[in-house]
């Protein structure tokens, strides 16, 4: 790893330039600009027709648009959980937050164990924004889900979680050698089958 | 002559205490809100940490009270606090070839005083050493969410304080190339002439 801060050469990461600007940047400019990645990069993983590059804008990876998604389905859930005991909801929120992280560390550890090039932080980050529908499907159910049967609830709940599945996919199978793919894109699926039950039966 | 020396003595020790104290003078600073904020999101950080179970009833909204005051703490002292009170910035970029690398920088044109760094430095590590010793307290009673909250805590202190020490080792690194460099100038003018 480099950790020398010399110029780099010139044809080095555009971000230089940019980089160069936000110093001077006041506060308020820089919470915006971070704002605006955040819904950007958003978009760019849910919305496969966005890319153009094959996924290279991965490669400016941030934890902080994982971190609002972990923590609004954390809540949604918590709040709709049962309040038998008040340790319940803080028993769900607690839960939802280790299982994202750890669940997240562990896929990211197993592609990377079958020979997947990936950046640890790219993959998490990718984990963590596809996230991202699972929170609709837990806003939805929380809001109506009184008023719906069990079955119709499904249908919301297998949407998003076709949604997340598919985005997260096409990034991690691209990681792997061809023969290990499947290897590679079970977990994924496991997580986010995980998350969408378990926004459901909470 | 002794009484006389043990006074200038005596003046000189209350002016260094002086000098001690007025070195965490926020209001002397360059930038005082900046430093406000360096300390009180620790501080609320803390406090929900120890106290909110006092105040507010519901434990899910104390914890996601310490998780936002965690997650504000980092990224202001990543993004704002060590931009503006040091100087420093550390951030993950990327080769064309895609592979990531580690950037620490230091930047020299931002106004900033000895209050502001010696603000940044102490309030810092001394934050991360608190998380530590709760984390250590915390693993002896096996209590999990304590754990956890502490633990995030006391990682993201410690990785916000590598960053910047590791920044603050390459500007070390850089004055001292730039003054080898000079010297050896020197050294080359003074034998060619």
């Amino acid at each position: 790893m480099d950790y020398t801060n010399q110029r780099p050469p010139q044809n080095y990461s555009q971000m230089d330039d940019q980089k160069t600007q936000d110093l001077e940047e006041s506060v308020s400019e820089t919470i915006m600009r971070d704002l605006k990645m955040i819904a950007y990069k958003l978009k760019y993983v849910l919305i496969p027709k966005e890319q153009e590059d094959n996924g290279k804008e991965l490669r400016n990876w941030d934890l902080w648009g994982p971190l609002i998604f972990c923590l609004v389905l954390a809540m949604t859930l918590s709040f709709k959980a049962e309040s038998t005991t008040t340790s319940t909801k803080s028993d769900v929120f607690a839960i939802i937050f280790v299982l994202i992280w750890v669940g997240a560390f562990i896929v990211t550890l197993n592609a990377q164990l079958l020979g997947g090039k990936v950046s640890f932080f790219q993959s998490v980050c990718l984990l963590g924004y596809c996230v991202f529908p699972i929170n609709i499907e837990a806003i939805i159910i929380a809001f109506f889900g009184s008023y719906l049967p069990f079955l119709v609830k499904l249908i919301p709940v297998f949407l998003c979680f076709a949604w997340s599945a598919y985005s997260s996919v096409g990034f991690m199978a691209s990681l792997v050698p061809p023969h290990k793919k499947k290897l590679a894109v079970y977990p994924v699926f496991l997580f986010y089958l995980f998350l969408s039950w378990f926004s459901l039966i909470v | 002559m002794n009484q006389k020396n043990e006074g200038v003595e005596m003046k000189l020790m209350m002016e260094k205490d002086q000098e001690q104290i007025s070195q965490y003078d926020i209001t002397k600073a360059a930038h005082p809100g900046i430093c406000f904020f360096h300390i009180f999101f620790k501080f609320c950080a803390f406090f929900s940490y120890l106290f909110l179970g006092l105040i507010i009833k519901s434990t899910l909204f104390q914890y996601i009270l310490i998780m936002i005051f965690h997650a504000f703490d980092f990224y202001t002292v990543k993004n704002i606090t060590g931009k503006f009170l040091v100087g420093l910035r550390w951030y993950s970029d990327f080769t064309p070839k895609g592979d990531e690398i580690w950037r620490f920088e230091c930047f020299d044109k931002c106004k900033r005083s000895k209050i502001d760094s010696s603000v940044f430095w102490t309030f810092q590590f001394g934050a991360s050493c608190a998380w530590a010793f709760f984390v250590f307290t915390n693993v002896l009673s096996f209590e999990f969410v304590d754990i956890l909250f502490a633990g995030i805590g006391a990682s993201l202190s410690w990785i916000n304080l590598w960053g910047f020490y590791k920044c603050s080792k390459d500007q070390q690194r850089k004055m001292k190339g730039v003054q080898s460099y000079l010297t050896k100038k020197g050294l080359q003018m003074a034998v060619q002439s």
